[in-house]
């Protein structure tokens, strides 16, 4: 019978799967060797990832904070800014800004409007490509093409089709329906998707006991597809109050609509860590808009835990 | 079975699946379709059309008989004829960026900028195409592998650190944490990284997204046979993920990769951002549609643009379709 030794996990050499013998010094030297090198090996590997992750993740998230509580002015010789730290002032004009600005924030969550309306609507257009209903495939090829043109394009077509109907009582309703309208076809990929990773063998054992497609949609497909439909709801809460809608790209910096996230990307990409010389007050610099994030950060973190958990637990399952 | 039995079936079970749900949600998406194919036809339309005819009948099909035949001069006297592909020249003609003419001081490498050049037509198109390039590989390959990468350490190296790693990118990926982009851009111009491209790929080498998870969850099914079998002829740590680990998770990459390259190509945003500097061709096309005055008021000249834009991207998705929609799966993870 031919010898044959295993090298256990912790390096004890086994004879034929008997019990472990203790081997020669030099043998447990290469194995010491050889794992040395592998742990070298995998510190060497994460040094840059991690330190990547802790400059650019773990470091501007704190630095966030941090700013949130200074104040910054230029430095007399002109050269650099003087920090000093102010506690809760920025948090205070925020609060003020944010409260007498507060159809920003309504703004905001009427465009989460149409992620509810959008998502039961996607599912039961899913169900009809995963189903394989007349020229399904067609139908996904089409569904893909707004991904596939570029968010400047399809927004440009739109105006230039619509300019004589883009009045300003009607501009919301615009908006929203060109989100749902470009949007429309990536859900209904998306969830697609998660429906074709269904097991077969459980819809056709349905099939055969019985139950007809809508059964087949409520009590099968719903449940097995529902931790995406769960991820796309809370995702769509993360991003509540910094979607900007794509107004940027149909206005650029001067849209008659202005929800949160709009606003708190014009102020970025216009600010500065110091105040503006012209109009200060209808704007932000850098650590007021840190002391804004930290707000909603702080906001939307619990709200955010408390429906996914909600969901977790009350929302359908696979069982 | 004979021919006619399967004809009788084949006909039986498509008339039952001609059901009511079906028949409505057909026709909401037949409406969807003719939607975005009239919005995409109507455009390339217009980009044949001449400004006036624009403004005069802009639901019209265009007046070919106003455009001149190439190299014939036009049959009536005192009317004046186009080019066909007048627009798509203006539009070419247009595209410019400022080019800063600067150099590096300071020990903290603080850039000063002396001077501004103005660059047009052609070299600025071919100047947005190579940045373009560029952010697309940042924003594609160099996360793409690193994910891979990291996916490979954190199965293959049973230490407690990995499961570390593993939960870090699940908490980046579920604790929202908003507001940072000025944070960000702050650090960038501290550390000399802003409007810098190297920067930007130092930026951009990220693995805590879902890629990650889906490397992960593609090397927990692999077997580690390989990697021993490898490991027993005298392979290299480094030798394995790169002969082994890397081609055999080649597929997942290139899927992430195709999906991800449509979104970069197509994204102004990051570089309008980080990188206000290096115009790519999106954001290039988005700033001069509204900024330079010769295509500003020229209405299917602005429309070419964009079908310059979107031409890429159409033919991209054409050779690459079906890996584009094919289904990448994260297994096993719950919640």
């Amino acid at each position: 019978m031919e010898n044959t030794n295993v090298i256990t996990n912790d390096g004890m050499l086994t004879e034929n799967g008997g019990m472990p013998q203790e081997k020669a010094p030099k043998e447990k030297n290469q194995i010491a060797s050889r794992q040395r090198k592998r742990l070298i090996f995998y510190i060497c590997m994460l040094i840059f990832p991690l330190l990547n992750f802790s400059v650019f993740y773990v470091y501007v998230n704190l630095d966030m904070f941090k700013l949130a509580f200074m104040h910054y002015e230029l430095d007399p010789s002109g050269v650099g800014y003087l920090g000093t730290f102010v506690w809760f002032e920025n948090f205070e004009y925020v609060v003020n800004f944010i409260s007498t600005r507060m159809h920003m924030v309504t703004m905001s969550m009427s465009f989460y409007f149409y992620t509810l309306v959008c998502m039961p609507i996607a599912v039961i257009f899913s169900y009809y490509i995963y189903k394989g209903y007349p020229a399904a495939n067609f139908f996904r090829v089409v569904l893909y093409l707004p991904s596939i043109f570029s968010g400047v394009v399809m927004v440009m077509l739109y105006q230039y089709l619509f300019r004589y109907v883009f009045r300003t009582e009607l501009l919301l309703g615009h908006i929203l329906f060109y989100n749902v309208w470009a949007s429309f076809g990536m859900n209904i990929i998306m969830y697609t998707g998660a429906m074709c990773g269904i097991n077969t063998s459980i819809p056709e054992s349905a099939s055969l006991d019985g139950a007809t497609a809508i059964q087949e949609f409520w009590y099968i497909t719903i449940p097995m597809i529902f931790p995406t439909i769960r991820t796309f709801l809370v995702m769509g809460i993360v991003h509540l109050f910094t979607n900007s809608a794509n107004l940027y790209t149909f206005y650029g910096n001067s849209s008659p609509l202005r929800p949160l996230g709009y606003w708190m990307t014009v102020e970025k990409l216009d600010g500065s860590l110091v105040s503006r010389a012209i109009d200060p007050e209808n704007h932000m610099n850098y650590p007021q808009l840190s002391a804004l994030g930290v707000i909603i950060t702080v906001a939307t973190l619990p709200v955010t835990l408390i429906i996914r958990r909600l969901l977790e637990k009350y929302g359908p399952s696979e069982d | 079975m004979d021919k006619i039995d399967i004809k009788k079936l084949a006909k039986k079970q498509t008339k039952s699946r001609v059901t009511a749900y079906a028949i409505i949600v057909g026709t909401i998406l037949i409406i969807y379709t003719l939607s975005m194919a009239y919005i995409v036809g109507w455009g390339f339309m217009n980009t044949f059309k001449t400004p006036t005819q624009f403004g005069a009948q802009p639901a019209a099909l265009p007046d070919l008989s106003l455009f001149q035949q190439y190299g014939v001069p036009g049959p009536e006297k005192g009317v004046r004829y186009y080019d066909i592909f007048a627009n798509y020249k203006v539009m070419f003609a247009s595209l410019s960026y400022e080019q800063e003419i600067s150099y590096i001081t300071g020990i903290f490498n603080q850039k000063e900028v002396y001077n501004y050049i103005n660059v047009s037509g052609f070299e600025a198109f071919l100047t947005f195409l190579w940045n373009s390039a560029l952010t697309m590989f940042a924003g594609t390959f160099l996360p793409l592998y690193l994910c891979c990468i990291m996916g490979y350490l954190t199965v293959n190296y049973k230490y407690k650190f990995s499961g570390f790693i593993y939960a870090l990118v699940l908490f980046t990926m579920i604790i929202p944490i908003i507001g940072s982009g000025s944070s960000m851009l702050n650090l960038q111009q501290s550390l000399g990284i802003y409007d810098n491209m190297i920067g930007f790929f130092i930026w951009n080498c990220q693995f805590t997204s879902m890629y990650f998870l889906i490397m992960f969850s593609f090397f927990q099914g692999l077997s580690t046979t390989y990697f021993e079998a490898a490991e027993i002829d005298g392979a290299s740590q480094l030798r394995m993920i790169i002969a082994i680990a890397i081609p055999m998770a080649n597929t997942m990459i290139w899927a992430g990769i195709v999906s991800l390259l449509v979104t970069t190509w197509n994204d102004y945003m990051t570089p309008l951002t980080y990188l206000p500097s290096y115009p790519t061709l999106a954001f290039g096309i988005f700033r001069n549609t509204r900024v330079v005055k010769s295509i500003k008021s020229n209405e299917p000249a602005k429309i070419a643009a964009l079908f310059v834009l979107a031409l890429p991207a159409v033919v991209f998705f054409t050779a690459f379709r079906k890996k584009l929609m094919g289904n990448i799966s994260i297994g096993g993870i719950k919640g």
